[in-house]
């Protein structure tokens, strides 16, 4: 069997509990939505907590409330597979309904929460192992160890962000509340992140990501395509969100291009997205905003396939998403589609 | 009259002389047009409901009362000497009721004595160090980390090509090769062929490491009844393991059984008896309680064997019709740190084409990774995937047609052991196989590699030779009950593939009984001695020695019968379930009259395999064809459709017959896209773990599969006129995929799992 | 820690530790071996139970998440010796071989069959993608739904 290492499991019922609880349980806590990615890195012991906060059990965490119109709040343990349904996601906000149903599995979209991909640990091919495994090739600097095995000259730990659902948030101007003992703070999604693989979020342990606000929709199309091995399961290779709001005859006035599962935190591509303001989409301008939108990605040789291959696929994704929203034809399929 | 025999028996690749005892007369085997009831029917599973219902009981489901639960620590090091070993600390753990090491355990040999239960030298990361045994799960595994090893690292080599260089660390002491030389194998003159030749393809092909990742890990639970030893094993041979188990304790024969009703897979890496078997077994006689040890997906990935590495580089050359005039075949197998027998590599090269000029030559090497195991297959996927690419890239370049170039090419005999085939429809399933996939809207493969612009479709295609005659020894024993219901035991296991449900078939048609009225048992060594359910011999080995002992049966019946309705037994007819006067049907009696009037007592009968036919060359055959639509601008390759047409003599049940095709098809296109198993060349870690690293193929991106067979028995190969079907589905899938990809986009990716980025790397490289 | 669960429509109790999964209370503790370990990562689907009506891999939930709660597992889909008709689908279709991923196959189908009647083919493949099998190549576990969806004729099993 694979075994969790002891804990103590805490259920609050309110939010105050639960902020409570993980503040007074200090760096020996951990926050618990779903699981799915928790418990599997627990039984490889990259994590250790003594004491577990559940958040499932607290209900105003797992509504959906708003409209496209007005904007949109989903609380942070509604699930993966609600938030892929919801009417009023599908309809508003494209790229987010697509993320979340490209995480993984059905049943693990029961259990796995959006707040819970949000603050997905990040993922590299050394860190991702048992822990007999990772104390075999001497551990590596995000658990355990001093350096980093993928660049060893390194300071910093190069593990990638691979959640669906930032990528997407972050194209659709999202803003998350995180309530801690100090109070209530709102920051944008993009903000949420570190470009740093071990500290990859800038909310404080003990703070609890309690909901995503989603903006008025009004005029934004989106979109999200994810590069994996297989058409499920997998973390992304890649994540390439893509939002765009036009204006009349089709011109663009505001685009949002976000890259995923490039770097340590979500990658947003401003100069691409510059390209296209105050233009109309051709295959030839799509084209130049993908090779830009490219630029940024910097893979390392941590993940899945070749660093020459992600790159070059971030440039095809982009260029793909883009020809969606243009209405041009494209190959492949949004989502994780295969 | 029971006489030995000496066999020339093929098995997996290789061919072996085995005695066998042979306790009478074979039956005739079943002509072609034989009409059947039962046999040809898809009948479904005898075991379904208990296994759709959850209800089977798996090794792995098998909680005695009292039992004690087992976990192995593993090597760290890809080479190391163990210096000292410290198990006070474990031992005192709460719960912990036994630790076993090379300091408290016999040097059993293992590996063919290259090693030991608990050798104190490592060779791969993975390799057993200890075992905790407690009183459950969760504290076996914490008692691992209170084990205190200094470990001596050592000089190793992961990768074999470097293995075999001068100076290379050693994993044994008798050298990195195998023993100690090439395998070479030669006829004709293959310099002399390749001047006769118009023209010449050279292709370097490499195949990965692939995991068999049954679903059911491997695992034994061990329990004494006084003094035998009790074994439920996740195996692929009851009868091995009891024969391994008592050799390891050095207890007789008749102390051990060994069970195995319900099996959750195995594709050859189940086919001997593990260390965690013989350790439960041993640690269940120290402490009198039942103990359970069960591998972890990780372990499966790590120390449960492999389908080892292949590189290869092949040549083939010929006439500008399309004549093969030479085959020069170079391969290496790597495989692993311990293995006692190579891999038949070379198998597709020598044999499957009409050539007179042939060389090849096989090294099986060893490093400091897991072991390599037999996998579905084993060499023949991997030797397939070098001949049948080369072999359609020279159809390429002569611009002959693929399927017309082996057609001009097909070997009418066995010329490597110089010797007829038994049966060879390999002509029919090229022909029904290209029909199917449509194999005349195959464009020629373009001139150019086809870089950018929309998804491409490609056909390809690739042979299969595989043996899966089965052979001799293989027993079994048929009852009659009173109430005309009938039981068969035979000592075989179903692994998943059919087995029960096809050996049923085959007495309920002997005995003209509803399978509903025939119960088989197997699965348990005080049944009747089988063999390995491996090298497709199942149903070829134990469906013969079924259908003597319910003849034997059967024939007891008509003689009864004869007797109760005073005529010859001649005269008496068994259809239906009823004897009677043959011409007179209203004379007669079913089966259970029969059996009920003369009293409580079962008519019995006994059946054995006979003797494969003596020198003929048996062999399974089939094609496949592949259609994939490969995307140049992103390098992802769809299978749309996979024909696969087999020639495995006659079809028991087609079914079943079907399932075997589209599992083998489905695990042979993960090899060709996707699995790797991956070892760390600095560290000698896997880096693949379980499903998450691994790729199994998963239900999204599954082609459909269309399964025919040829269905003619062989006509004298054994009684039943079947062949195996376990293994020739996987072989010509990664080639026919390959052929497929190359066919759409103009250049060839021989490197295999054929990864998206490696066909855009192939794209760029010939640009 | 004690846990109470209803298990298939009865109450049971068991004492876990804290870390226990839902599918070691359902095995070691309850004996109940239909919901099979085959990765303890939620890689496989082999564990697929319902927890309060929610298809979910009983290898990632605590035993003690699962407290108080409603547990449904395969063996709850069959009544006496009656097989539910998505397992005699399986059967009939030859869409079992060695039977190990099986049990949570026919649970993640009547869990798609009780939410989408009559689902189509890239639906089934979605809804089964948490499922591993290395026996049957799926093809005739996709024949098995759709006898499945016939069989229960579009009514919710």
């Amino acid at each position: 069997m694979l075994r969790l290492p002891p804990f103590t499991y805490l259920a609050p019922r309110t939010l105050e509990q639960a902020v409570g609880q993980i503040g007074e349980a200090g760096p020996e806590g951990m926050l618990v939505a779903g699981g799915t990615d928790l418990y599997p890195n627990m039984k490889r012991r990259q994590f250790e907590p003594k004491v577990l906060v559940g958040l499932r059990g607290i209900r105003d965490l797992g509504r959906i409330s708003g409209t496209p119109a007005q904007g949109l709040a989903i609380g942070a343990c509604a699930t993966l597979a609600q938030v892929a349904s919801h009417p009023a996601v599908a309809e508003g906000y494209r790229a987010l309904a697509l993320a979340a149903g490209a995480v993984s599995t059905p049943p693990l979209r029961n259990m796995g929460t959006l707040g819970g991909n949000l603050c997905l640990d990040t993922r590299c091919n050394y860190y991702n192992q048992t822990y007999h495994w990772r104390k075999s090739i001497g551990f590596c600097m995000k658990k355990d160890g001093d350096i980093c095995l993928v660049a060893p000259g390194s300071p910093r730990c190069w593990a990638l962000s691979s959640t669906d659902a930032a990528p997407a948030a972050i194209a659709l101007g999202a803003r998350v509340r995180l309530v801690g003992a100090g109070g209530e703070r709102v920051v944008s999604a993009a903000d949420l992140y570190r470009d740093d693989g071990m500290r990859y979020l800038s909310k404080a342990p003990d703070e609890i990501l309690v909901d995503v606000i989603l903006p008025p929709a009004d005029g934004w199309r989106s979109t999200y395509w994810k590069l994996r091995r297989r058409g499920s399961f997998d973390f992304p290779i890649l994540g390439v969100a893509v939002a765009l709001r036009s204006g009349p005859g089709g011109v663009i006035e505001d685009a949002r291009i976000v890259l995923g599962a490039v770097a340590s935190r979500p990658v947003v591509a401003t100069r691409a997205a510059g390209l296209v303001m105050g233009q109309r989409l051709t295959a030839d301008l799509i084209g130049r905003v993908a090779q830009a939108a490219s630029e940024p990605a910097k893979p390392l040789d941590n993940a899945d396939l070749t660093i020459g291959y992600r790159k070059r696929m971030a440039r095809v994704y982009v260029e793909r998403a883009l020809r969606e929203l243009a209405g041009l034809p494209y190959d492949g399929a949004p989502g994780g589609a295969r | 009259m029971p006489r030995i025999i000496k066999q020339r028996v093929e098995f997996e690749g290789r061919v072996e002389e085995r005695n066998v005892v042979i306790e009478g007369d074979d039956l005739p085997v079943w002509p072609a047009g034989e009409r059947f009831q039962v046999i040809g029917t898809p009948v479904t599973r005898v075991d379904g409901a208990q296994r759709a219902g959850g209800t089977a009981r798996y090794t792995a489901d098998l909680y005695p009362a009292g039992v004690l639960h087992g976990a192995i620590l593993r090597s760290p090091h890809p080479h190391a000497r163990i210096r000292a070993l410290r198990t006070s600390r474990a031992e005192q753990a709460p719960g912990v009721r036994l630790v076993l090491s090379h300091r408290n355990t016999d040097a059993i040999p293992w590996y063919n004595g290259m090693s030991r239960i608990f050798d104190t030298e490592l060779r791969y990361v993975g390799d057993e160090v200890a075992l905790v045994v407690a009183d459950d799960a969760a504290a076996a595994r914490d008692a691992l980390d209170l084990i205190e090893v200094e470990y001596e690292p050592l000089p190793h080599v992961i990768d074999p090509l470097e293995a075999i260089r001068p100076g290379a660390p050693q994993v044994h002491p008798q050298g990195n090769v195998l023993g100690g030389a090439p395998e070479r194998y030669a006829r004709g003159d293959v310099e002399q062929g390749f001047l006769a030749a118009d023209a010449i393809v050279e292709l370097d092909v490499t195949t990965p490491d692939v995991l068999h990742h049954s679903m059911e890990t491997h695992g034994s639970v061990a329990w004494w009844e006084g003094d035998t030893l009790v074994i439920w094993d996740s195996t692929q041979h009851i009868f091995g393991v009891r024969r391994q188990v008592a050799a390891a304790l050095r207890i007789p024969l008749d102390r051990v059984r060994v069970l195995s009703p319900f099996m959750g897979g195995g594709f050859g890496g189940k086919n001997n008896a593990g260390k965690h078997t013989v350790l439960a077994a041993l640690a269940s006689r120290r402490l009198g309680r039942p103990v359970r040890i069960v591998f972890t997906r990780a372990e499966e990935s790590q120390a449960a064997g492999k389908r080892p590495r292949s590189v290869q580089r092949i040549r083939v050359g010929a006439r500008s019709d399309g004549t093969l005039v030479a085959i020069d075949y170079w391969g290496v197998s790597s495989i692993g740190a311990y293995r006692a027998i190579g891999t038949p590599l070379a198998g597709p090269a020598t044999e499957l084409y009409a050539c007179p000029n042939v060389r090849a030559e096989t090294l099986n090497v060893f490093t400091h990774t897991g072991p390599a195991a037999a996998f579905r297959a084993p060499g023949y996927v991997e030797g397939t995937c070098a001949l049948e690419c080369a072999i359609e890239a020279l159809a390429d370049q002569l611009e002959i047609d693929p399927l017309e170039l082996r057609l001009r090419n097909y070997a009418e005999a066995d010329q490597v052991l110089g010797r007829p085939y038994s049966s060879k429809f390999l002509r029919e399933a090229y022909a029904m196989g290209a029909r199917a996939i449509g194999w005349e809207r195959r464009a020629l493969t373009p001139r150019s590699p086809v870089r950018d612009g929309p998804p491409r479709r490609g056909l390809g295609m690739a042979t299969q030779l595989w043996g899966g005659s089965g052979s001799a020894p293989a027993y079994a024993e048929v009852r009659l009950n009173p109430d005309g219901t009938a039981e068969v035991r035979i000592g075989t296991q179903d692994i998943g593939t059919g087995t029960k449900t096809a050996l049923t078939q085959i007495a309920a048609e002997v005995l003209t009984l509803p399978v509903g009225k025939v119960t088989l048992s197997l699965g348990d060594t005080d049944f009747p001695y089988s063999p390995l359910s491996a090298g497709s011999q199942t149903l070829a080995s134990c469906g013969p020695a079924v259908r003597m002992a319910a003849d034997e049966a059967r024939r007891h019946l008509i003689d009864a019968a004869a007797s109760l309705l005073e005529v010859a037994p001649e005269d008496v007819r068994l259809e239906g379930g009823r004897l009677f006067v043959a011409g007179v049907p209203e004379r007669g009696l079913a089966i259970a009259e029969l059996t009920g009037q003369i009293g409580n007592f079962t008519i019995a009968g006994r059946g054995f395999r006979g003797p494969n036919p003596d020198g003929v060359t048996i062999r399974t055959w089939g094609a496949q064809f592949a259609e994939v639509e490969v995307d140049p601008e992103t390098g992802e390759v769809s299978v749309l459709r996979i024909v696969a047409c087999h020639d495995v003599g006659r079809v028991i049940n087609p079914l079943q017959y079907q399932s075997q095709i589209h599992g083998g098809v489905i695990q042979g296109l993960g090899m060709a896209l996707r699995e790797e198993h991956v070892t760390d060349p600095e560290t000698g870690a896997v880096l693949d773990l379980g499903f998450d690293a691994y790729a199994v193929p998963r239900i999204t991106g599954i082609p459909e599969i269309v399964a025919l067979a040829v269905d003619k028995p062989d006509p004298i190969a054994n009684n039943l006129g079947v062949k195996g079907v376990g293994e020739p589905p996987i072989i010509p899938t990664p080639a026919a995929i390959a052929n497929a990809v190359a066919n759409a986009l103009g250049v060839r990716v021989t490197s295999f799992p054929i990864t998206p980025a490696k066909v855009r790397a192939e794209l760029g490289r010939r640009a | 820690m004690r846990v109470r669960v209803r298990v298939n429509g009865a109450w049971r109790t068991a004492e876990v530790w804290p870390g226990a999964s839902l599918l070691a209370l359902l095995r070691d503790a309850l004996g109940l071996c239909g919901s099979k370990n085959a990765c303890e990562q939620g890689e496989c689907g082999s564990c697929s139970v319902w927890l309060d009506g929610e298809l979910v891999c009983a290898c990632l939930v605590l035993a003690a998440q699962a407290d108080g709660r409603e547990v449904r597992t395969v063996e709850g889909l069959t009544t006496g010796e009656d097989l539910h008709p998505v397992q005699r689908a399986f059967v009939e279709a030859g869409a079992v071989q060695c039977g190990f991923c099986t049990p949570g196959f026919v649970v993640a189908v009547v869990d798609l069959l009780s939410r989408d009647p009559d689902p189509d083919e890239p639906r089934i493949r979605e809804a089964l993608s948490g499922n591993l099998c290395r026996c049957t190549g799926y093809q005739k576990i996709l024949d098995a739904v759709r006898l499945a969806a016939s069989k229960l004729g579009g009514s919710s099993p």
